[in-house]
């Protein structure tokens, strides 16, 4: 469980830190509409080998948005992610992150600009421990220099204690939700603009999924950090995202605030079964 | 009650700061002594000893240096034997044209450099068994290549150099000495850096370390070439000292996989892995050769076999598991249980 009380504790200390990590977004999303967006794609496509799997894709997020990509399995959710980060190479269409077309980019080069991607099924150095884990996640060195790597690590701790009591212990010893919150630990140490979750949810109980749920909020509210939720469980991606675009057979076919979609009864029939 | 839960973990962390870098610097330590300990061999031994001796640094030479892209970066290179053929090989021509040897061996370390590089740049895009197998099959190339152009002008690739002189073999074995005591700090300075662990991070799990900006790539690479130059090195040294070879010696497959024997014997990825399993398997080896039994390299074949199965994961980390401090306060009675747990764990781990 998240210990509310020493996060309030702590909250001045880490308004300071999201002064340094220099995100000047505005603060309120209606207020945005002039602003350009931290991450637009336009008219993406792309696929593996022969098959394509996703069409004309375009969406935004703007800065300190939490945006929910859902859809049903082999949607293209995934897909959708890895090429963003780079890991997978789009056929046709651009993506712009905050300003800059990063289109053609190695993984690598995108990870340093500050859009981080928290990988499904977690993908940790199983052979490593925790704390290095983490230190990895730092490994762009975006915080500037190691004492402040060693303050994202005191930071993160504090928002996810959990990872500080088993901090020797190797990851590929750890239960699934741990691994989860390492993960994301691991991309919050890269100091993201953007931090990317694919499947927050997958396979873990749903208080884990609360906590983890809660902690994300903290750091939003906190650091003003964007997010993209890609989400099998729409519920939980509708409570949490200002909007949310729906993905079925590789197309965008629906997207709006979040609460509107929860509303609909398209989204109701389809995903939420009532 | 506010000032205590703030101090306690500060209180803890250093302490257990200090105990982890306490273990490479034991590692480290322990790696020179052994060194230094085969350093005085030359007063003590006879010359078959100096000789025994410094074939088994060489071969130390070559597990350390494999150990940086098997080990590290988790590249199972299956033709590492390549880079100590080319090595020989540019010694040996340069020799032949009267160069110094020094010369040779630079040109050597400069000629495996580029060669690493330039082939690293295709096969490193491969994994798992697709880069072992390319990687084994172009040593294999290289051995065909040099025996069939006749490199070395003595037929079939044969090379013949001129002999050194009697007092130089002290040389040559503090020249291997020298090099595997470069590749311990290497080592070393692996486990400690952000190179190294960025290429722990790539065998861990490659798609992640991308995706955290580490540039796999290109690290892939310099980790190639790094596993190639000291490789490359004792082909020349071995070139000289030994005076006459040819590509069925130093571009024999059976090399490579002794490599990968020798580090996993040891401990892959581990500072002293790759030194204290080439020094007691090739060890045991000269001793058996020279003991004339009839059936040494069958027992050598049953061992690496023996070494898979049982203890993949080497004997550094069987000795670490054991020697982790025991829970203070704890009683002799607790310790044995822990002791027998522990074996029990490791055998566990191990997959028996």
């Amino acid at each position: 469980m998240l210990r509310r009380g020493e996060l309030n504790k702590t909250s001045g200390a880490r308004h300071k830190q999201s002064e340094l990590t220099g995100v000047k977004g505005p603060l309120d999303t209606s207020s945005s509409t002039q602003e350009k967006p931290l991450l637009e794609l336009h008219g993406l496509s792309t696929g593996y080998g022969e098959t394509q799997v996703l069409w004309d894709i375009s969406l935004h997020v703007m800065h300190g948005e939490v945006v929910a990509l859902v859809g049903a399995n082999g949607a293209g959710k995934s897909t959708l992610l890895n090429t963003i980060s780079g890991l997978l190479q789009s056929w046709e269409g651009t993506i712009v992150f905050a300003g800059r077309d990063i289109t053609r980019y190695r993984a690598e080069r995108i990870a340093k600009l500050g859009l981080v991607q928290v990988p499904q099924g977690r993908r940790l150095f199983g052979g490593l421990t925790i704390e290095e884990n983490l230190r990895l996640g730092a490994y762009t060195n975006r915080a500037g220099s190691a004492r402040a790597i060693a303050a994202d690590l005191e930071r993160v701790y504090m928002l996810l204690p959990k990872l500080c009591e088993r901090r020797k212990q190797l990851t590929h010893s750890l239960s699934g939700g741990e691994q989860q919150m390492c993960a994301i630990a691991r991309g919050l140490m890269a100091r993201p603009n953007l931090l990317l979750i694919d499947e927050l949810s997958l396979g873990l109980a749903p208080n884990i999924v609360d906590d983890l749920l809660t902690a994300i909020d903290n750091i939003h509210r906190q650091e003003k950090m964007s997010f993209l939720l890609v989400e099998q469980d729409v519920q939980i991606a509708l409570e949490r995202a200002h909007r949310a675009y729906v993905l079925e057979g590789g197309h965008i076919v629906l997207s709006g605030p979040a609460t509107d979609l929860l509303k609909s009864e398209k989204i109701r029939i389809a995903y939420l079964g009532a | 009650m506010i000032l205590r839960t703030k101090t306690a973990p500060t209180a803890k962390a250093p302490s257990l700061k200090q105990r982890e870098e306490r273990g490479w610097l034991w590692s480290l330590l322990l790696g020179l002594g052994i060194l230094g300990l085969i350093a005085t061999i030359p007063w003590f031994g006879d010359s078959s000893a100096l000789h025994t001796w410094t074939l088994i640094l060489m071969f130390v030479i070559l597990a350390q240096s494999w150990n940086f892209i098997g080990g590290f970066t988790g590249y199972s290179a299956f033709g590492n034997v390549a880079f100590f053929g080319i090595g020989a090989y540019t010694t040996g021509l340069m020799l032949l044209s009267h160069q110094p040897f020094w010369l040779g061996l630079i040109a050597d370390a400069l000629v495996a450099a580029l060669f690493a590089f330039l082939l690293g740049l295709p096969v490193l895009r491969l994994r798992g068994h697709y880069f072992a197998i390319a990687t084994l099959g172009i040593a294999e190339a290289l051995r065909e290549f040099v025996a069939v152009r006749d490199i070395g002008g003595g037929g079939g690739g044969l090379m013949s150099l001129p002999l050194p002189s009697l007092d130089a073999y002290v040389g040559f074995f503090y020249a291997f000495l020298g090099l595997s005591l470069l590749c311990l700090l290497i080592t070393v300075f692996l486990t400690r850096s952000r190179f190294g662990y960025a290429l722990i991070a790539i065998r861990e799990n490659e798609q992640a370390a991308e995706a955290l900006g580490v540039p796999t790539y290109w690290y892939k690479v310099g980790s190639f070439v790094l596993s190639a130059v000291p490789t490359a090195l004792a082909g020349g040294l071995y070139a000289y000292w030994a005076t006459g070879f040819d590509p069925d010696t130093v571009f024999n497959v059976g090399i490579s996989a002794e490599m990968v024997l020798l580090t996993y014997l040891g401990g892959s990825g581990t500072i002293l892995g790759p030194l204290l399993g080439a020094i007691a398997f090739e060890y045991a080896s000269f001793q058996l050769q020279t003991s004339g039994f009839s059936l040494h390299n069958t027992l050598l074949g049953l061992s690496i076999a023996i070494v898979t199965i049982f203890l993949p994961q080497g004997c550094v980390r069987l000795i670490q598991e054991f020697v982790r401090k025991p829970a203070p306060q704890s009683t002799s009675a607790h310790r044995l249980i822990e002791g027998v747990r522990r074996v029990r764990r490791f055998i566990a781990a191990n997959g028996i």
